[in-house]
């Protein structure tokens, strides 16, 4: 198996994209007002399906260059079933704290329109349909979409190699079709997926795009004439719009028509126009700006970062897990602002902590001579580079 | 996209870090508030209008009023719908426009959904001719899990239709209390009632907000309560929010 030698960016920024994850899914988090999501239209979802997607593409791409497209196949196959796995074992975290919960059940207020909920009433069907990605309560919506997205890519990948553009053609057809006639995959007992696979594909198969791509042609895009201003321009539009949205929230000031053309373009479920040129303009910005070996990427506080992002799927998992924690000790202990800090910080410090720690027990399975700072370097070896 | 919690939570450290402009203290309102009811003032602020019932209650002395909603506004878990907040509004109504003939019809059906108060909107609604309609929503679609885009979408229906009829529309989002914060999440549903307020302008009641205040500071626990016990603390919380809805009410229409 030969090495890829690892952009670090990626790393970093699915890192990132992981703690801007854990931090948003603390519901009513404080310091989720610092995250992506609150400066621009887009946030942590589109950086991670992005990242994931170009990341996929590096790593089985050249598994099939090197071992065939069936066994390719057989490897994202492969990975698609430890999501899955990882899926599951979120969601017996979610039913533990929901039998807790029902078992202790002393609100009569509440009691009557709890009957609605059919999790409480059937909880035998919920089961089946959590193993189908069918139940897809809060926090349990991010891994199935990674799944499907990741296992229809085991088809498209080798003609996404061969006829990159006809391949992106179809999907971006598939988007638009998805945003005008609004159809999507429906969830238990009613409702349809939080992020809509045929919208959010788009985006999976643009960065897995970008990464077959040969350096001549990321080259030439780079330096299109233009694109760079266009890029910057847009984005500086979108941090001051976005910003003068929070601001006019919180003097209970936006207007009704600003209010009716965000959620007309910029709604999650199916990557709004305004979410996805936001983002692409965000990542062109940053691309251009850091280059690969921008000294940042090497510095002490990006370390953290970087190897959460080489460990996504168990960070991923861990700040969900954390999210969940976060939250039931807000809910229980206390509201106050102290308190939304500490929570933030120490999850994020038992992320940190569980990466490194991580990155520690990998490297003693392999030959001594390599000490930790070679982690952030660390050559990845196919097929696990898919984390 | 408005969103009152995170409004809230951002108000507080707005309020720290700017030492932002004096908060419009309103003339102190003349119905008291019991002291386990009060809540900070800037959480009831809104700004959008109630022209309708302004109208019937300069001209005609008198304001009608329909409270839409499901389990809670039929007052479930308290003693009836007699000790349920729409009750408690007309009351404390009355008491602050104490010339004018005030009517509050309750029109709360179990476990129901925004689509499924649609249904009924034409009988329970527009026949009774009222000035303002406070729908009370949201709870039966965070329970279920239900589309947030349809959510939204069977609000402004809603709303623009009793618009259409010449009736002013307040949003009452859903109830707050620990065990079910735990379990289910209500902030999109919370959230999408503060949107479609701030895209029809319409006033927001948040109960949600309020509820988690007083859960927050002690002030209300269920935890070890007989029934009965639990009957009348029920009652006592619809009486709080059916008081602090007819405070917001009452200083729109002052």
């Amino acid at each position: 198996m030969t090495v890829i030698s690892r952009d670090l960016r990626l790393d970093f920024f699915r890192g990132l994209a992981l703690l801007f994850i854990f931090l948003d899914h603390i519901p009513d988090n404080l310091v989720s007002y610092f995250t992506l999501g609150n400066v621009v239209f887009s946030d942590a979802a589109e950086i991670f399906v992005f990242l994931s997607g170009y990341t996929a593409a590096l790593v089985f791409g050249t598994v099939l260059a090197q071992h065939g497209t069936t066994f390719a196949i057989a490897q994202v196959l492969k990975r698609c079933w430890t999501l899955y796995v990882a899926h599951i074992f979120l969601f017996v975290v979610f039913v533990a704290q929901v039998s807790y919960t029902a078992a202790k059940f002393d609100n009569p207020m509440f009691l009557d329109e709890m009957k609605v909920w059919d999790f409480l009433q059937e909880p035998h069907i919920a089961i089946l349909q959590a193993l189908a990605l069918r139940f897809q309560p809060h926090f349990l919506d991010i891994l199935p979409l990674y799944i499907v997205l990741l296992s229809g890519f085991a088809l498209v990948l080798p003609a996404l190699r061969r006829w990159p553009w006809a391949v992106l053609g179809l999907s971006g057809a598939l988007y638009l079709a998805a945003t005008i006639f609004r159809f999507n995959l429906h969830t238990y007992p009613e409702g349809v997926w939080y992020f809509n696979p045929f919208a959010w594909q788009v985006l999976f198969l643009i960065g897995a795009a970008l990464a077959l791509a040969d350096r001549d042609a990321r080259r030439r895009l780079r330096e299109w004439p233009g694109l760079i201003w266009l890029s910057a321009g847009f984005l500086v539009l979108c941090i001051a719009g976005r910003t003068a949205m929070t601001v006019a929230t919180f003097l209970d000031a936006v207007p009704a028509w600003a209010a009716q053309f965000i959620w007309l373009i910029g709604d999650k479920i199916t990557l709004g126009p305004l979410r996805l040129l936001n983002f692409l303009a965000l990542a062109h910005v940053t691309v251009t700006v850091l280059r690969q070996d921008h000294p940042v990427f090497r510095s002490p506080f990006a370390e953290p970062v970087i190897l959460c992002g080489q460990h996504s799927l168990n960070i991923f998992c861990l700040g969900i897990f954390l999210s969940f924690l976060g939250h039931f000790v807000l809910v229980e202990i206390s509201q106050a602002i102290p308190m939304h800090l500490a929570v933030s910080a120490a999850g994020t410090l038992i992320m940190f902590g569980t990466a490194y720690f991580l990155t520690w027990s990998k490297q003693r399975r392999r030959p001594t001579g390599e000490g930790v700072k070679m982690a952030t370097r660390a050559p990845q070896t196919a097929p696990q580079g898919g984390e | 996209m408005t969103k009152h919690g995170r409004a809230w939570g951002l108000a507080l450290l707005a309020v720290g870090i700017l030492a932002a402009a004096p908060s419009a203290q309103a003339q102190t309102p003349r119905v008291p508030l019991p002291n386990v009811c009060q809540v900070p003032d800037d959480i009831l602020a809104d700004s959008s209008p109630l022209p309708h019932s302004l109208k019937q209650l300069r001209n005609e002395r008198r304001l009608k009023i329909v409270a839409l909603g499901s389990s809670s506004t039929l007052g479930m878990g308290g003693s009836g719908p007699e000790a349920a907040y729409p009750a408690r509004l007309e009351a404390t109504l009355k008491a602050h426009f104490p010339t004018a003939a005030i009517q509050v019809v309750n029109k709360g059906v179990s476990r129901q959904s925004a689509r499924q108060m649609l249904d009924r909107l034409a009988s329970d609604v527009l026949s009774e001719r009222p000035a303002l309609v406070v729908w009370e929503t949201g709870t039966a679609e965070a329970v279920r899990g239900a589309e947030v885009d349809d959510f939204v979408n069977a609000l402004l229906t809603g709303v623009d239709k009793m618009g259409n009829h010449g009736i002013d529309v307040l949003l009452m989002d859903t109830q707050y209390s620990r065990s079910t914060a735990r379990i289910i999440n209500f902030q999109p549903y919370v959230d999408a009632i503060g949107q479609v307020a701030g895209m029809r302008d319409l006033v927001v009641f948040p109960r949600y907000l309020v509820m988690r205040m007083w859960v927050d500071e002690e002030r209300f626990s269920f935890a070890d309560k007989n029934p009965t016990q639990a009957r009348a603390l029920a009652d006592q919380i619809y009486d709080c929010l059916g008081r602090l809805l007819a405070r917001t009410i009452a200083k729109t229409l002052k």
